[in-house]
């Protein structure tokens, strides 16, 4: 039983590994480090990921490239939700992995999207360079050839244990709450 | 398939199996190899197509996966089928399902059509040109209904460009053909190679009398695949990804497979209406110098055919990855003139001159 | 006007053609690095027997990033690097130049919390 498992996981992790389809998901200045990943000097293409598509229903990556405020935090939680399964997230830039420089006063950016949705890479520095960016697919390529088909749902349901779900509100955390129309009270 | 047939019939005897198997047997093979070759055959053009557009712009494309990346679109379509399959809130289930398989099936019956060699013809009718002409357009009508059932309206916007696009573009490429119809006196694919047998070798191809129709049905072939330049079905910056925006996994990868599929034989097509087909390219085969004294020697032939076509189907499609690499996206409103103001009259002008050609030249019209 | 257009498109073809025949420019990253600039900025690092706790660069450090702790024998540092822009204020101001932005750049991690880097001068290992 074992031996089935691990011999499916082997060749499912090789697949998935090795073709991580980006999704364009670009909010600030990271989106440009992030276009300069693709282009003829860091060739992103040489992973297998050069397939940027625009619709998140065949994406397979999320990198959120750069600072989301209130107003755009139900648009990337709904983006999350409708790419299929199995779906990976890195946080590029300061800003996305808890705040950067806004982290302290400002009134209107989430600190960090780990708020929001699940991230299996935390890439810091303000941006990143190209390079940076080829190292954390890198990283996350190597992690995702460890996993197990199996305990996918568990990473899943311990990084979103405290997400809720009502008609009106999107996200329910300790200290954040996603409407529609942006993000309620302090966090 | 007489020669093949017999073949097969005189290798089960020896075999000592009864001819009834080998007759029932027998129609499942080009089936089987057209299966085969479809898969074959996209998952080398998809990887090609990466490779050659990094090799325009100065990149190395991937080359981590495998030897030289050449697993690359394996990875690829075991993520695919393993993907998750979404259903979408308020969508037409049927509809949904069954879209990427009217696009599918069409694209496969056109393999059978063409001639691979002058023995590996499956579907050899005395219309085959009109046949190709009439399946070439179905399609679209599983474009249109995946854009119906998506409830999306990008969807919707997306096989609507798509259905305009392919109605203008298909009147240039039937006058055209007609042109084509009208050099080879016949609507046969093997009787049209056969004209283009000659002395002169290449030059008795219809590419020289008919340069400018094989522009313009180069120009409307990229149109009808929904290619670059002519990709405002799938425009991502105007619609999120056109028509397929809402298919994730397997069904995403049926219209990937039945797009490279179509790009594949519809350049086929045009080798074998106007490069010539199957004919070698030097004129004489080479394998009837290497093996003018082996008894097999018609099935070297018949390969050496399926060779050559080969090698004009992929300098078409590389002719076509070119272009993608080139030329920017059109407007909608441009996309419409250059076929109804430009393309249309431009091809009847061709077909006039082509039917004035053959009566003074080659003496008489059929 | 038509013909010009006809031509252009044509040139474009032939110039996009003879790309495929030039050096392709793609670094091999993880093995063929790029030459860094003399004054590239990366994570910036901490020396602890330069430093003197004056707590400079926390007053300097626009993002709140940098924090220092003085001890009765030992001097605690902190960095969040969910924070700091990089923008090497901490590494300008320092009168003993204790902090010195460092060349390293590859700062993925899998854990928010492999983000904050501590160190203390009593560890030896803070190198």
């Amino acid at each position: 039983m074992n031996i089935i498992v691990s011999s499916i996981d082997f060749i499912l992790n090789w697949g998935r590994s090795n073709s991580l389809w980006p999704f364009t998901f670009a909010t600030s200045c990271c989106g440009i480090e992030m276009m300069q990943t693709s282009a003829s000097n860091f060739d992103i293409a040489r992973f297998g990921s050069e397939v940027f598509r625009a619709s998140p229903r065949q994406a397979d990556l999320l990198i959120c490239a750069g600072t989301i405020t209130h107003k755009m935090a139900p648009a990337l939680l709904k983006l999350y939700k409708q790419m299929p399964e199995p779906k990976y997230v890195i946080a590029m830039g300061a800003c996305a992995c808890g705040g950067g420089m806004f982290a302290d006063d400002s009134y209107s950016v989430v600190k960090g999207i780990d708020k929001i949705i699940p991230v299996d890479i935390y890439l810091p520095m303000c941006p990143p360079k190209p390079e940076a960016l080829l190292d954390a697919i890198m990283k996350l390529q190597k992690n995702i050839r460890k996993e197990s088909f199996l305990d996918r749902d568990k990473f899943v349901s311990a990084h979103c244990s405290r997400l809720k779900e009502r008609e009106d509100i999107l996200v329910i955390d300790n200290d954040i709450q996603v409407t529609y129309w942006g993000v309620n009270g302090n966090d | 398939m007489n020669y093949l047939y017999f073949l097969y019939i005189q290798f089960l005897l020896n075999h000592n199996i009864p001819k009834i198997f080998g007759d029932i047997t027998f129609p499942f093979i080009p089936f089987c190899i057209v299966a085969a070759m479809i898969i074959f055959v996209v998952l080398v053009l998809v990887l090609l197509e990466r490779k050659v557009l990094a090799l325009f712009t100065q990149r190395k494309g991937p080359n981590r996966v495998g030897p030289w990346g050449m697993f690359q679109t394996i990875a690829d379509a075991i993520k695919l089928l393993c993907k998750q399959n979404i259903d979408i809130l308020g969508s037409d289930k049927f509809l949904f399902n069954i879209a990427p398989i009217v696009v599918f099936v069409p694209v496969m019956m056109l393999w059978g059509i063409i001639p691979y060699s002058s023995e590996f013809v499956f579907m050899n009718f005395s219309v085959s040109v009109l046949l190709y002409i009439s399946i070439a357009a179905l399609p679209v009508i599983g474009i249109i209904l995946s854009g119906y059932a998506s409830n999306s309206k990008y969807s919707l916007i997306g096989a609507m460009r798509s259905g305009a696009q392919i109605i203008s573009y298909e009147l240039p490429i039937m006058f055209v053909l007609l042109s084509i119809v009208a050099l080879s006196s016949s609507m046969n694919l093997k009787d049209i190679v056969y004209s283009q047998l000659g002395e002169g070798a290449i030059l008795c191809w219809h590419v020289f009398p008919c340069i400018v129709g094989f522009i313009i049905i180069f120009i409307c072939m990229l149109a009808e695949l929904n290619r670059c330049p002519f990709d405002l079905p799938e425009a991502e910056s105007e619609l999120v990804a056109g028509y397929n925006t809402e298919y994730s996994g397997m069904r995403f990868a049926l219209f990937f497979l039945a797009e490279y599929a179509l790009m594949f034989i519809m350049a086929a097509f045009l080798a074998t209406l106007f490069w010539g087909g199957y004919l070698p390219i030097t004129g004489k085969y080479i394998s009837e110098i290497f093996f003018s004294d082996n008894q097999f020697l018609p099935v070297f032939i018949y390969f050496e055919q399926f060779f050559w076509l080969m090698i004009k189907t992929f300098i078409l499609v590389f002719l076509f990855m070119l272009v993608r690499a080139t030329l920017p996206r059109l407007g909608t409103q441009s996309l419409m003139k250059l076929s109804w103001y430009l393309l249309l009259p431009l091809s009847m002008i061709n077909f006039i001159v082509i039917i004035i050609f053959k009566y003074f030249i080659e003496g008489g019209v059929l | 006007m038509f013909l010009n257009k006809l031509k252009a498109i044509i040139e474009g073809h032939f110039t996009v053609f003879k790309h495929s025949f030039k050096k392709r420019i793609t670094q091999e990253y993880p093995e063929v690095k790029q030459d860094l600039p003399e004054n590239f900025r990366g994570v910036p690092d901490w020396y602890a027997e330069k430093c003197i706790a004056c707590k400079i660069c926390e007053k300097v450090c626009p993002a709140n990033a940098v924090r220092i702790e003085k001890g009765v024998d030992n001097v605690k540092f902190g960095l969040n690097l969910s924070k700091c822009i990089i923008c090497g204020n901490c590494a300008y101001n320092c009168p003993k130049n204790a902090i010195i932005m460092s060349k390293n750049y590859e700062t993925a991690v899998a854990s928010k919390s492999l983000l904050i880097i501590e160190k203390n001068s009593k560890d030896n290992n803070y190198e």
